[in-house]
């Protein structure tokens, strides 16, 4: 076997870089956009907020035609990358499934992290903490669904319980409990007081029906839906179509008070399911659909500059949610525990600019934290401050300090997407400079959350963590819950100690989150890659798209140039 | 094809098997292919152009050009050098799995064909469970069992496909076994395993072998679609399947990304047919001119 | 005959119950978790204790298999996804017609295009059209069929615009799916079909029609081509069976909701319900098709419908090599 790769090669690639410049990277700073629009047509600089010509910010003002009528549509389809499976409001969450729900259901609220709170109530019309677990919610009296019934303070609260005693979210160790105080109000205690936990409980948790809707539907929903959404489902083909119709007595009457989020801008939304992510581009340049979001890098860039510019299509950049990290195996007898200089080696050997290069083709920005840089209490100083910048010498004296045994090969265990698989050969190849052998093992997304919780089958994974509104969320993951061991199996007191105080609704501030980020970066159980960025592309009858917090366009959402 | 096998009478002398080999030049030609890709796949360590593995994004996606005949892939390895190291992996696979299918199934067939009875039922009524599911859903259940992986893909194929050589093998078995000649061995007291040995395996060989070659290009494709739903042989390893599902979402950027992977799978699996055609028709007698 | 039809069907039984336990086995021996995969890589252990027990999943082997076993062949009942807790069997019924579409006329197109390839070869046997047309059928199984498929919605859909990409819809939806799914069964159309003639052609009877002065083309037409299609009719039947299995990929590329696209979400979210439910379905379809070919075989050729009467396990062994 030959395997090289010289340091030729990577200087190459790194000059290539540079002269690219950043290619892709760096797009919001996250209190910069105003993510929700006034109706009126703004006329933004999307230029400044992407580096990227030519790429629109989705989350951003979008470059509006000043000529053409912006407003609603009576027909819109757009594409969803994997089976829908069912429509029931409480199920397990797939993706298919979370690119519809925000159509078919409402949530009690809606997540912004550009408004003071974050949150800004749909069915919910004030909420109150009485500390930082227990909330009083109180929705509005006027909520009816599509089939008449009234929402109240009892439908919430047997949302929450049902979803919760289904057992199939997470809410089992999210939610202690949710009861009606009165008509319109319930209490609802968390578990935890971590920042960003009732955020996430509370808008993109539990959908809210009605309590008798769901009993008397003879299908659990799975297909017939009942619900306040502003959209009624139409036609459902299982495994292929989904198509919703404007629902015209939808509940909140004040306009000013709907939010962008509950807007039905489409009077018919068609969802196609497109299982070959090849064929969305082809979908999009057919007239098959009219939105194609989340699409390759590759694939975006034929329509940014490539041969499909200027054929009226818009392209809009996004940075994803998911941010990419490499773990490293600290049970007992992996070879990284109490070995700091041996991470820190394999992290000084991983260039992760080369990363954004070569798997992401440019489409992402180097992690310089562990942490999402869309993130509220992400620190901008960061971005200055040494996060193992690539540097092989380093990485050589760290792994003389480390003494460990280069005989024995590593196993990098990735699950099965290309991304992934990208990475780990690229980190594959980077290691092989500091002399570290590694093995790649791929496995299918089932396996792959299978082995991980067996501390034996791997010494490092690449793998994605969902991060969109505080850093300190991710500290859960590396903290141990009850019995349940952190997800590299980390055992840490002091980090479990700052995570605590840092990510409590009380005890978070920029003085805990620094001195939190500060230890996890210098311990190294993780090491914060990269965060992508997501392309949506549209065709010209699309002025601006909603793209939610999960990173999944709304169609309702969107506005699009009235037909003349 | 049935019938023939069934009626087969012995076999000619092996040359003049090859003589009418010989003569069929659509089998001389994949015959020829095949020598070359088998030396190429043999050699390739030695005659690569550049390592296969070896990344270089400042030439990613690079079209084919005098330095990179195939050019080059997302991560800027060169894709002939893939493409020839490759071979190791999908013949392989494709040899493999017809090997450790045919072995078990050999010893399947030829237990069941030669006992008959008690054994002969129960082996055949497993073999109709097996068969009743069709080969590549059984190959991707398997492949979802023992996890992605070269050997793991090669089991799962081999598997799939063995009822089919035990099949024939027992067929071909029905039909020589109440022939003279094994009454005189067992007359002459010749062990069961001596006569399933000496006797009727090279005589049901024939059709085997047949079957064998066109499975080797079926078990290369049937990789190709593993790889396609994730549960293939995975990356770094340059087998063409993988190549090939990898570098789908380029296909309309960079096209010869998929081009050559999907021509090497083309080219072989084409041969083999060829060649197992060819030698269908050398073996069978009745079809002499 | 009739006593002979219910023999077979009868036979079904223990196949598919065979069938029903192999595959619940194998699932149930699979790693990767179905309740790490409803609650997520994070989640803690006493909730996945929790869901397993709901979901019965930390019972026995055995009573979990009995418990299986007796749903489907008791109720007829395939189970319910872990993931929706909608009836697999429901679902199935509901996504066969695809499958079922797909596969049929997939292999009336490799009959229509096979056989005439094949009949080619055979008269003009070692000669320069035998081996072109055999070159051509051969073509179409050598490609792996997500890449022929690709490639036709380049082509057809993209640029020149005359086909859909992908999806379901009018009639005009499936003829790419078709045709990529066609390829692979050309050449054993083709194989069969010259192979048969061959046969045929050198049988004495044709010598006799040809000694007779009859032409050249109609002794193969009028003579030859119907005995010749007889074992067509099998070779037709298995690989229609099979590819019922074996659309699975063309499903995937054009996002047909047939039974292989539901079976690989199964597979991907380790719902073995579904796994199960559709192996199942398809083994219990498969083998009904072929009892159905093997009754249209004896209906069209006497001499085979003289063997069903005496019964002889000769026709099985003959069947039996025919499948591969």
């Amino acid at each position: 076997m030959k395997k090289k790769l010289t340091a030729v090669t990577l200087a190459m690639a790194v000059s290539v870089m540079l002269l690219a410049g950043c290619g892709g990277a760096g797009r919001t700073d996250a209190g910069g956009t105003e993510a929700e629009r006034t109706t009126a047509a703004g006329t933004g600089t999307p230029a400044a907020e992407t580096s990227q010509p030519g790429v629109q910010d989705a989350k951003g003002e979008a470059e509006i035609d000043e000529g053409r009528t912006v407003g609603t549509i009576d027909e819109i389809t757009i594409n969803v990358s994997s089976d829908i499976a069912d429509l029931a409001p409480f199920s397990v969450t797939t993706n298919g499934r979370q690119s519809v729900l925000p159509t078919l259901y409402e949530y009690l609220a809606y997540y912004d992290p550009n408004t003071e709170s974050g949150i800004r109530g749909i069915l919910m019309k004030d909420f109150e903490a009485l500390d930082g677990f227990t909330f009083r919610i109180e929705i509005y009296d006027s909520i009816y669904d599509s089939a008449g019934n009234h929402i109240t303070a009892e439908d919430v609260a047997w949302c929450f319980n049902t979803y919760h005693e289904l057992g199939i979210s997470g809410l089992a160790w999210l939610v202690d409990y949710c009861k009606p105080i009165d008509d319109y109000t319930v209490e609802l205690k968390l578990m935890s007081d971590a920042a960003g936990q009732f955020e996430n409980v509370i808008c993109g948790q539990v959908p809210i029906v009605s309590k008798t809707a769901y009993e008397n539907s003879p299908d659990g929903m799975t297909e017939k839906v009942v619900s306040t959404s502003p959209y009624i489902v139409d036609r459902y083909v299982s495994g292929s179509q989904l198509v919703v119709k404007k629902n015209p007595d939808y509940w909140q009457k004040d306009d000013s008070l709907i939010l962008d989020v509950s807007r039905a801008n489409a009077e018919t939304i068609t969802f196609n399911i497109i299982t070959e992510s090849s064929q969305t581009a082809i979908n999009l340049e057919t007239g098959a659909i009219d939105i194609a979001q989340k699409i390759s890098s590759t694939e975006a860039s034929r329509f940014i500059d490539g041969e499909d510019a200027d054929q009226g299509y818009h392209v809009f950049g996004t940075g994803d949610s998911n941010i990419y990290l490499l773990f490293f195996n600290m049970s007992e007898d992996s070879v990284f525990h109490d070995n700091q200089a041996l991470r820190q080696a394999i992290c000084y050997a991983i260039d992760t600019d080369g990363i954004v290069q070569g798997a992401a083709k440019g489409s992402a920005k180097a992690l310089k934290a562990v942490g999402n840089p869309i993130c509220v209490d992400y620190n901008p100083e960061w971005e200055q401050q040494d996060y193992y910048d690539y540097d092989v010498d380093k990485a050589q004296e760290r792994m003389k300090e480390s003494g460990y045994d280069v005989s024995k090969p590593l196993r990098i265990m990735c699950a099965s997407t290309e991304m992934s698989q990208s990475i780990s050969q690229i980190i594959q190849a980077y290691l092989m400079q500091i002399g570290i052998q590694t093995e790649i093992e791929v496995y299918d997304s089932a396996l792959f959350s299978t082995y991980i919780a067996d501390p034996t089958a791997w010494d490092m994974f690449v793998d994605t963590r969902m991060n969109n509104d505080y850093v300190t969320t991710l500290s859960s993951i590396l903290a141990r819950k009850g019995d349940t061991p952190a997800v590299n199996f980390c055992e840490d007191a002091t980090l479990e100690q700052l995570a605590a105080e840092a990510s409590g609704a009380t005890g978070h501030s920029a003085e805990t989150v620094e001195a939190y980020m500060q230890y996890t970066k210098e311990q190294a159980y993780v090491y914060g890659l990269m965060s992508i960025t997501n392309y949506y592309v549209t065709n010209d009858k699309v002025a601006d798209i909603f793209v939610n917090f999960k990173g999944l366009v709304v169609p309702g959402a969107c506005r699009y140039y009235t037909q003349q | 094809m049935k019938r023939r096998t069934d009626r087969k009478r012995e076999l000619g002398p092996g040359m003049q098997v090859f003589g009418r080999l010989a003569k069929n030049k659509a089998a001389m030609a994949g015959l020829l292919v095949l020598s070359v890709m088998i030396v190429i796949a043999l050699l390739s360590p030695w005659i690569i152009p550049y390592p296969y593995e070896a990344l270089d994004f400042s030439n990613a996606f690079a079209p084919p050009s005098p330095k990179h005949w195939f050019g080059c892939d997302d991560l800027g390895r060169d894709i002939l050098s893939r493409v020839m190291y490759g071979a190791r992996y999908s013949l392989a696979i494709g040899l493999l799995a017809v090997l450790v299918g045919a072995a078990i199934g050999t010893v399947i067939g030829s237990v069941t064909g030669y006992f008959g009875g008690v054994i002969d039922n129960v082996l055949m009524r497993f073999l109709d469970i097996l068969s009743a599911i069709p080969s590549i859903l059984m190959a991707i259940v398997i492949s979802a069992v023992f996890g992605a992986g070269f050997s793991k893909c090669i089991l799962a194929i081999a598997i799939s496909t063995m009822p089919q050589y035990a099949r024939v093998l027992r067929g071909s078995i029905m039909s020589v076994r109440d022939m003279e000649y094994l009454e005189a061995a067992s007359s002459i007291n010749c062990s069961n395993m001596r006569i399933i040995a000496r006797h009727i395996l090279p005589n049901s060989f024939s059709a085997m072998l047949v079957t064998a070659t066109m499975n080797v290009g079926t078990a290369i494709l049937m990789a190709a679609s593993l790889s396609y739903i994730g549960l293939g042989v995975q990356p770094p390893a340059p087998e063409w399947g993988a190549m090939l599902s990898g570098a789908r979402g380029y296909i309309r950027d960079y096209p010869h990304m998929v081009l050559f992977p999907g021509i090497a799978i083309m080219v072989t699996v084409l041969c083999l047919n060829m060649f197992g055609d060819g030698l269908r028709d050398a073996l069978d007698p009745k079809l002499k001119r | 005959m009739i006593r002979y039809i219910i023999k077979r069907l009868l036979w079904m039984i223990p196949v598919i119950l065979g069938v029903s336990v192999l595959i619940f086995t194998i699932l149930h021996f699979t790693p990767g978790d179905p309740v790490i995969m409803i609650l997520g890589r994070d989640s803690t252990v006493e909730a996945q204790a929790q869901l397993r027990a709901s979901m019965g999943l930390d019972r026995p082997f055995p009573v979990q298999l009995l418990s299986y076993l007796k749903d489907v062949f008791l109720h007829f009942d395939l189970g319910v996804s872990y993931n929706t807790g909608k009836s697999v069997s429901e679902e199935i019924l509901f996504r066969f017609p695809y499958t079922f579409m797909l596969a049929f006329s997939s292999m009336l197109i490799s009959v229509l295009i096979g056989i005439p390839l094949g009949v080619i070869a055979a008269v003009n046997q070692n000669k320069l059209w035998d081996r072109i047309s055999m070159f051509i059928a051969l073509l179409g199984v050598s490609m792996p069929q997500f890449w022929v498929g690709l490639l036709l919605v380049l082509l057809f859909a993209l640029r020149l615009g005359i086909l859909p990409p992908s999806g379901i819809g009018g009639p005009q939806y499936f003829i790419l799916p078709i045709i990529a799914n066609a390829f692979g069964g050309i050449a054993s159309m083709a194989r069969q079909g010259r192979s048969s003639m061959l046969e045929v052609i050198r049988s004495d009877y044709v010598t006799t029609a040809r000694a007779k002065g009859v032409s050249k083309t109609g002794t193969i037409f009028r003579h030859a081509l119907p005995n010749a299609l007889i074992p067509v009719i099998t070779v037709a039947g298995t690989s229609f069976g099979r590819s019922l299995g074996g659309t699975i990929v063309i499903e995937s590329v054009f996002s047909i909701p047939g039974i292989g696209a539901y079976m690989i979400s199964g597979i991907n979210n380790r719902d073995y319900p579904i796994v199960q439910g559709c192996v199942v379905f398809l083994a219990v379809t498969f083998s009904i098709i072929m009892l159905l070919v093997d009754l249209m075989y004896a209906f069209v050729d006497p001499r085979i419908k003289a063997q069903y009467v005496s019964g002889s396990r000769k026709r099985r062994v003959k069947n039996e090599k025919k499948d591969r």
